[in-house]
Formats: structure tokens, C-alpha cells, sequence
């Protein structure tokens, strides 16, 4: 199974040639939040993307029926068919899965219905954002925005790590034979509930998002959108598509044991999950990208967690972390890390962690630091992490 | 619960923790949903009371809350055991 | 075939605690009870899970910021897993939160796939109106946030069972019934899991209701929310086989030592076999006919004719949207006798697809479940009740 088109919105770049742009420069999407209200916060960095007009990817829903998140997981979804070169009319006699992950998916209508109703009471109601607030909306809005009917849709809301939890659905669908294509990634649009929770627990940075760096304070919210188009090989060859990378396998699991905290031992089972489940060993992984958000618990966890699964420090391949320069992008986050490792497999390069200064002890990897690199990547593991312990591992390989 | 909660920690100076130390035992015990018989003035919340840093967080917030003050995130460091409570807020509330 | 049964289920509703309550209910209309007044601060009648309270249900531990819809799914589940053990006076869970000590639990093959609207919006309005209107945005309760997460009923699961095996979240509103099943058969399909355990919650609260009044402001003949959960346990078929116990699913043939007896369920009866699941999004927004198309196409993929399905659970949608549903299965099955969870229990959005199971499994015969969510998505399920 193979990925033949990448859709990207992103605060680094939007489509695959500038977010590979982006990638390959190191960019960085922080900037002060204008999207919501930060008076009152101590500091407020986002990852925010500026610009996007959803009117030029949004045909058959109108505008004022997609929340935001929506929008981008729609744009994503488009792009990645152009990338492609596959027009919507080619997959209607097929069988298709749409599956978009998010963390807060119609939230950030809800809490402005919340506050408005806080500060205004029941009058301030405003129907068309109450529809706008269930999460399903985001895979089917990009179902009826294609104007695609036989396609099963699933909106997946396991938080931080929904990104790799949907496109594992679309691996595992085109596996069993039940779907012929996917779309499938993650969208999330910046949400002040997600921002002011992180901010109290501590785990914002005020200046730069720098994951593994000792003087790491935390993520940057962010936002954006990506949407990967899986398909069989055979068929990918017979119509002679370009191919990123080929799709090798997955692995999920749960913690069962912290809501917020990771844990390293369940961290490096998910990850043994995935090897075992695309075929190979540790010693094949040429690069890992990251969860990598930047706080003190994540990066030395999940670094413990690698360096158990993959061995001495010698053995440890690049670890890095694309969050350095989108922000942690929730539902998002591990989608937008796909599409960076499959477009590093495609172009020959490693992405950059970016703010970087001196690595973490307690870290202890090759974060790629500040620049990119070229590289010949054979196999890439994408890891995902989320609150209530939900871990997703991907794994691409390039084709063959 | 009431002042006597503080008479044997002589080092509560502050009169508003004097005043409120029943109360600010009763958030301890409802943050670390512990009853307020197994809180002794000096038992760690971490070690002996089970409590880890998210509860602690969420100590320093619901303090924050009710006594309308902010305290530093590195006053963690002390919100270790009821009295280390006690010294915090003492710094902080009237001051 | 999906290769799955069901074999266990549990729920909370206004029909009280546990699958006996629930069928009390369903089998004597006399048994159901009226919705209550809920009042202030939003007058409506809904039909709450009264007899649930999650600090009396899961203990005073880990439960002070807890929502009602990590509670209900952390009980509810709690029945599939340990029936008949319920220490001290709870649910009987292995309560592997904040400030478990040691290591984590074992590999356990259980997965846990929930369905859901929106997650708890009770707890994201909280949190919202606390950093609304205190002195400075971030004094908010930071417990609050990871329950303001669409994903806390499903972790919370997890943690509180110690199952390690897939936990998945899925935002399906109406077609939470389906999607979690057929995203639970797939896990066991591709060998990610030993059991599923598939269901929906969907919790009370003005900050619900809000919702639901908003989003349908004309709607005022519109049916009473209502509140509760939902939760089957899928296994492989060549793990259950009907009436007897499989030989090979005993302890010595399992290479995995880890495993704990006391999570793994075995030998159970299958109360139903799922047939097949098929879902479209009705783009040309015609539901009617886009259900009736999954209908047929159901029916022809299992070898079974129309006129074998006995009985339908619709899942009852707001608005004209109910209308296009009954339609469909007019259209398709007019023998059968068509039942709807939501005369009993109320609106348990997201919860209703489980429900609706669960009203299938007393009469031998093919039964299908079908759905209609508001957002354009229509399907089915086909069940054979043994």
C-alpha cells in the first residue's frame, strides 16, 4: 500500500511544495495568537495559519456550514487528490474510506457559543455554530465536499495521537479489502480551551518551542491540516501515480495507567507494535519523527522509550520534531508528521528541530539540530502520543 | 477542621492563613480527594499521600482561585506537605 | 461477514444500572418512566441516568473533576469485564489512575472503541465559563482538561480496567453505532485485538441541552434528550463459538503469558453474529434513498432476503430526518417490526446506536440496526440472533 498524494494547510506553508519548502528551510510558524482573545495570558505563541480562504477549496459545502477545522480538513483532502492527479469523479464507482483525526473538532465553535452565552446569555444562540460543533463533521464534510457517497467516514477523536489513529483506519480498511482508497490525516483549528489548558498546566513555552533542547519549557498550540491519499500498489502502478512512500505498518496501544502523563514502557510497546507489524527490525529505522512537543515529561520519556527500543546511543537513528516548527497541531500533529517523513522519503531529506541550542541529557538524540539534511531514508517511524495514553506509531518506507 | 489546624505549626505567621487553615486543609483534601484525618501537617502529598505533579498543579490553581494570588510555578517546589501550603500562601497573600 | 459476535452487553440509562434493568424496561412499556423535569438552569424534560452517580458508582478517588460520560463508560464497562465482582461496594475496577504506583498493566488484547457527539460538553462549558469569568483567563481547574477531551471516556476506560490493547475515539454522533463496531470487528479482523469492547456515551446537562435547543430551534415537538451508555463486547466468532467452549481458547495454547485471566473474557455464548455494516453519505441529500441503497446492499452481501429480517432498531434522528429513516425501512423491510430505544431512554445521541443493539438481541432471527445522523451519513447493520 502505497501513498500517492499528500494535502497540506499548514502554518509553515500550504500544499505539498511549500510545506516541503518549509520543512527543508526549517521554518518557523510562530507568531503572537490573534485567533481568539489572549488578554489576561502572560504570553501567548501560536502556531497559527494566516491567509487561508476557504472559499477557494470549499465547493459543494458552503463556508458557513464548516467549522475551521472542517475547512482545512477539506482543503487537505482536495490538495491531496490534485497531488495525485486524480479528479473526485475517478473514485466514485470505488469504495472509499474518509477518515480525518482531531482533538478538538467543532470546539472552537462551541466555546465561543459557551462565552457568548457566559457574557450574554441565552439570546446571543447561534444555530448555524451549534451544528457546527459535532465532530463528525470534519470527515463528512470532506466526503460531501468531494461529493463522494460510498465511502465509510469516521472522525477520529483520539486527541493528539487522531492523526496516525485515522490513517491506521485507512491502512487496516484497504488491508481487509473493504475500501479501495483513503483519505485519511488530521485537522484541528487553534482553540482557546486547548491553549488555556496547557498554559495552566504549565506546558507553554513563552518564547520558542524547542523540543529536546535542555531549556525546553513546552509546546506552541497550533493548527492546520493534512490528508494523505493511500492506495494499493497495483493500482497505484497501473495508472502510473507517483509514489511518496510506501505504507508498512502501524501499531496503537494504550497506557491504561495516566491521563496527561506518558509512559515510556507503553510509549516503546507501541513502537515495537509498529516494527512488528510493517516487517521490520530497529536496525532498519532510518529516521524517526518525533511527538516531540517540547515539555520536560514528553521528550525525555518518549526518548527513553526510544533509546530502549532501539538500543545503544549509537544505534538511536535522527529523532526529530517537526512540532519545532508548526507548534503541536493536535488531531493534526502526527498527520502533518506523516506527510513531513513521506515527503523526506520522496525528496531525500531529514526535516530540522528547529530553536535548538543544546540537547537534553536526559534527551540524548541526533534532533537533526536547526538545519535540514539530506538523506537516502529507507524506513521512518512517525510516533504520536495523547492524552488518556493513546499512542499511535506509523510506519513508511520508501517504495520499492 | 478549624484553626487549631494551624496552632501546632508555629511558623504560620500570616493572620489570613491563620484564619483560613481549616479551609485551605479542606481544598487540600478535596484536590487530593484524601479525608482530612490522613493529612498530618508534614506528610509529603507525593510520597506519602499518593498525590503526583498534575495534582499538584491543580493545587497551585485552586489556591490561586480562592485566594485571588498568583504564585510561581517554581513555588512547586515547596507545595510539597500542608505546612509547605501554608508557607507559600503565607508569602504571597497580604504581602 | 465481519467474523464478529457480540457477547456481552451492559448499560446505564434512565431504565436504571446493568443489561437486567435495561431488559425489565424493555419488555413491559409499563416499566419505562417518564422523563423528569430538569428545570433550571435550561427548562426542559430529559430522561436522565438518575440512579448513577460517579463518585458513589467508582469510589471518591479519581473521580472529583470526573464527567458523566467517563463515568458511565468506565461503570458500564466495568460489567463486561468483571461480572458479578464489585468490592467494597463499587464497580470493581482496577483503579490504575494518577496515583497507581508501579508499572503499568499488562498486555491485555482488550481494545476499547467509543463513540461520541462532542465529548463531555458540560465539562468543555465549564472550563470555559471558569476562564471567562475569573480575575485572569488561566485560573481554571487544569483537572478539567483532559475530561474536556473527546477522548477522556475511552482513556478513562483504559486506566481504570488497565486494558492496553487499541483505544480509539470516534466522533460519529448518530452513527456511533456502527462505526465503532465496524471499526471493533476490523481490530480483531487484523489480529490488533483479542476483544473490542464497542459502545457510546452521551451525559445530561444544561450545557447539552443548550446545544440540542440551538442547533434545532424549531424543533419544539422535538423527543426529550436522554442520558446514558452503552457498551457491547466483540469477540472473534472462532473464539465463541455458539454453546460450547472452543478448545483452543484455553490458557495453555496462548503464547502470550502475560495476559491476565481475570480481563480476558472466554467461552461466552454469542448473543448476536454481525453479518455486515455499510455506510453512505447521503451527498445528494436524499437519506431515504441513500439508507435503502446500504439496506438492499446489506442484504445481498449476507444471502439474505427482506423478508427474513424480523426486526429493526431505528436510531430516531431529530426533525424530518426520523421520517426519511422510517422510510427507508418501509421501503425495504415492511414486515419487520421496527423498535426505537428512544421512546424508552430518550435522545442518547451518540449512545443511541449501542442502544439500539441492545433492543435486537431477544428474538432469534436476522435483525438490522440502522442510523441517520444529522451531518448527511446514513447506514445499517445486520445482526443474526441466534
Amino acid at each position: 500500500m502505497v501513498v500517492t498524494g499528500v494535502g497540506v494547510v499548514s502554518s509553515i506553508g500550504t500544499g505539498a511544495d511549500a510545506y516541503a519548502r518549509g520543512l527543508r528551510e526549517g521554518r518557523s510558524g510562530a507568531r503572537p495568537i490573534e485567533a481568539f482573545d489572549t488578554t489576561g495570558f502572560a504570553h501567548a505563541t501560536g502556531c497559527e495559519v494566516v491567509g487561508f480562504d476557504p472559499e477557494l477549496w470549499l465547493r459543494r459545502v458552503p463556508v458557513a456550514e464548516a467549522g475551521r477545522a472542517t475547512q482545512f480538513a477539506i482543503a487537505s483532502a482536495r490538495m491531496a487528490l490534485d497531488d495525485a492527479g486524480i479528479g473526485e469523479d475517478g473514485l466514485r464507482d470505488r469504495r472509499g474510506l474518509v477518515s480525518v483525526g482531531t482533538t478538538d473538532g467543532g470546539s472552537d465553535d462551541g466555546e465561543r457559543l459557551a462565552a457568548s452565552f457566559v457574557h450574554d446569555g441565552p439570546a446571543a444562540a447561534d444555530p448555524a455554530a451549534a451544528r457546527r460543533v459535532p465532530a463528525s463533521r470534519l470527515a463528512t464534510g470532506v466526503a460531501r465536499d468531494l461529493g463522494l457517497a460510498d465511502v465509510e467516514v469516521s472522525t477520529i477523536a483520539t486527541a493528539c495521537a487522531a492523526g496516525n489513529y485515522a490513517i491506521g483506519g485507512g491502512v487496516d480498511a484497504i488491508r481487509t479489502g473493504e475500501a479501495d482508497y483513503a483519505l485519511c490525516g488530521g485537522a484541528d483549528a487553534l482553540c482557546r480551551m486547548t491553549f488555556t489548558g496547557f498554559y495552566r498546566l504549565g506546558a507553554v513555552d513563552p518564547d520558542r518551542c524547542r523540543p529536546f533542547d535542555v531549556d525546553r519549557h513546552g509546546i506552541h498550540t497550533g493548527e492546520g491540516g493534512a490528508v494523505l491519499l493511500l492506495e494499493p500498489l497495483d493500482d497505484a502502478l497501473a495508472r502510473g501515480a507517483r509514489i511518496y512512500a510506501e505504507v508498512l505498518g502501524y501499531g496503537l496501544n494504550c497506557d491504561a495507567h495516566h491521563q496527561v502523563a506518558p509512559h515510556g514502557e507503553s510509549v516503546a510497546r507501541c513502537m515495537a507494535l509498529a516494527l512488528d507489524d510493517a516487517g521490520i527490525s530497529p536496525g532498519d529505522v532510518d529516521l524517526i519523527s518525533a511527538h516531540g512537543t517540547g515539555t520536560k515529561a514528553n521528550d525525555v520519556t518518549e526518548c527513553g522509550a526510544i533509546h530502549s527500543v532501539f538500543g545503544a546511543d549509537g544505534d538511536v537513528p535522527p529523532t526529530v520534531s517537526v512540532k519545532s516548527m508548526l507548534g503541536h497541531t493536535m488531531g493534526a500533529a502526527s498527520a502533518l508528521g506523516a506527510v513531513a517523513c513521506a515527503l523526506g522519503i520522496d525528496g531525500g531529506f531529514i526535516p530540522p528541530t528547529i530553536n535548538h541550542t543544546e540537547t537534553d541529557p536526559e534527551c540524548a538524540v541526533d534532533c537533526v539540530p536547526n538545519t535540514a539534511v539530506d538523506a537516502e531514508l529507507g524506513v521512518v517511524a512517525n510516533n504520536a502520543l495523547a492524552f488518556g495514553g493513546n499512542n499511535a506509531v506509523l510506519v513508511l518506507g520508501r517504495p520499492a | 477542621m478549624n484553626v487549631d489546624e494551624s496552632a501546632g505549626a508555629p511558623a504560620v505567621t500570616n493572620p489570613v492563613v491563620r484564619e483560613r487553615a481549616g479551609e485551605i486543609k479542606a481544598l487540600v483534601c478535596r484536590v487530593l480527594e484524601t479525608e482530612p484525618d490522613a493529612v498530618g501537617l508534614e506528610d509529603r502529598f507525593v510520597d506519602d499521600l499518593g498525590a503526583d505533579s498534575m495534582k499538584l498543579i491543580e493545587l497551585l490553581s485552586h489556591l490561586e482561585i480562592e485566594f485571588d494570588v498568583e504564585i510561581d510555578e517554581d513555588e512547586l517546589d515547596r507545595l510539597v506537605h500542608l505546612r509547605g501550603v501554608y508557607d507559600v500562601l503565607g508569602d504571597v497573600v497580604g504581602a | 461477514m465481519t467474523g464478529a459476535v457480540i457477547t456481552a452487553w451492559s448499560a446505564i440509562s434512565a431504565c436504571g444500572i446493568g443489561a437486567a434493568a435495561h431488559r425489565v424496561a424493555y419488555g413491559d412499556p409499563a416499566r419505562r418512566l417518564r422523563p423528569t423535569a430538569v428545570g433550571e438552569p435550561v427548562p426542559a424534560e430529559a430522561h436522565v441516568a438518575a440512579d448513577f452517580d460517579v463518585t458513589e458508582a467508582l469510589g471518591p478517588k479519581g473521580t472529583s473533576s470526573m464527567d458523566r460520560c467517563s463515568g458511565l463508560a468506565v461503570a458500564a464497562a466495568a460489567d463486561l469485564l468483571a461480572p458479578g465482582e464489585r468490592p467494597q461496594g463499587h464497580f470493581g475496577c482496577i483503579q490504575r489512575n494518577q496515583s497507581a504506583p508501579g508499572g503499568i498493566a499488562p498486555p491485555s488484547g482488550i481494545g476499547v472503541v467509543l463513540g461520541t457527539t462532542s465529548g463531555s460538553a458540560q465539562t468543555q462549558f465549564d472550563f470555559t465559563r471558569e476562564s471567562q469569568t475569573r480575575s485572569k483567563p488561566y485560573r481554571v481547574n487544569p483537572a478539567l482538561m483532559p475530561f474536556a477531551l473527546m477522548n477522556s471516556a475511552a482513556g478513562q476506560t483504559a486506566i481504570w480496567h488497565g486494558l492496553t490493547g487499541p483505544n480509539t475515539t470516534i466522533a460519529g454522533g448518530r452513527m456511533s453505532g456502527l462505526s465503532t463496531l465496524r471499526y471493533g470487528a476490523r481490530l480483531l479482523a487484523t489480529g490488533r485485538a483479542d476483544a473490542v469492547l464497542c459502545g457510546a456515551v452521551e451525559e445530561y446537562g444544561p450545557a447539552r441541552q443548550r446545544l440540542a435547543d440551538q442547533r434545532k430551534p424549531d424543533d419544539a415537538d422535538g423527543r426529550p434528550l436522554g442520558e446514558g451508555g452503552a457498551v457491547l463486547l466483540l469477540e472473534p466468532a472462532a473464539h465463541a463459538p455458539a454453546g460450547h467452549v472452543d478448545p483452543d481458547r484455553t490458557d495453555a495454547n496462548r503464547t502470550d503469558t502475560d495476559r491476565t485471566d481475570a480481563n480476558r473474557p472466554g467461552g461466552r455464548v454469542p448473543l448476536a453474529e454481525l453479518l455486515g455494516i455499510d455506510t453512505r453519505v447521503a451527498v445528494d441529500d436524499d437519506p431515504a434513498a441513500a439508507l435503502e441503497v446500504c439496506i438492499r446492499r446489506t442484504l445481498d452481501r449476507a444471502g439474505a432476503a427482506a423478508s427474513d429480517v424480523r426486526t429493526v432498531a431505528v436510531s430516531g434522528p431529530p426533525g424530518p430526518l426520523a421520517g426519511a429513516e422510517r422510510d427507508a425501512v418501509a421501503r425495504t423491510l415492511a414486515h419487520a417490526d421496527v423498535r426505537d430505544p428512544g421512546e424508552i431512554i430518550g435522545d442518547t445521541g451518540a449512545a443511541t446506536g449501542p442502544f439500539q443493539v441492545t433492543l435486537l438481541l431477544d428474538r432469534p432471527g436476522l435483525a438490522l440496526t440502522t442510523a441517520v445522523d444529522e451531518d448527511g451519513t446514513v447506514g445499517c447493520g445486520l445482526l443474526r440472533v441466534p
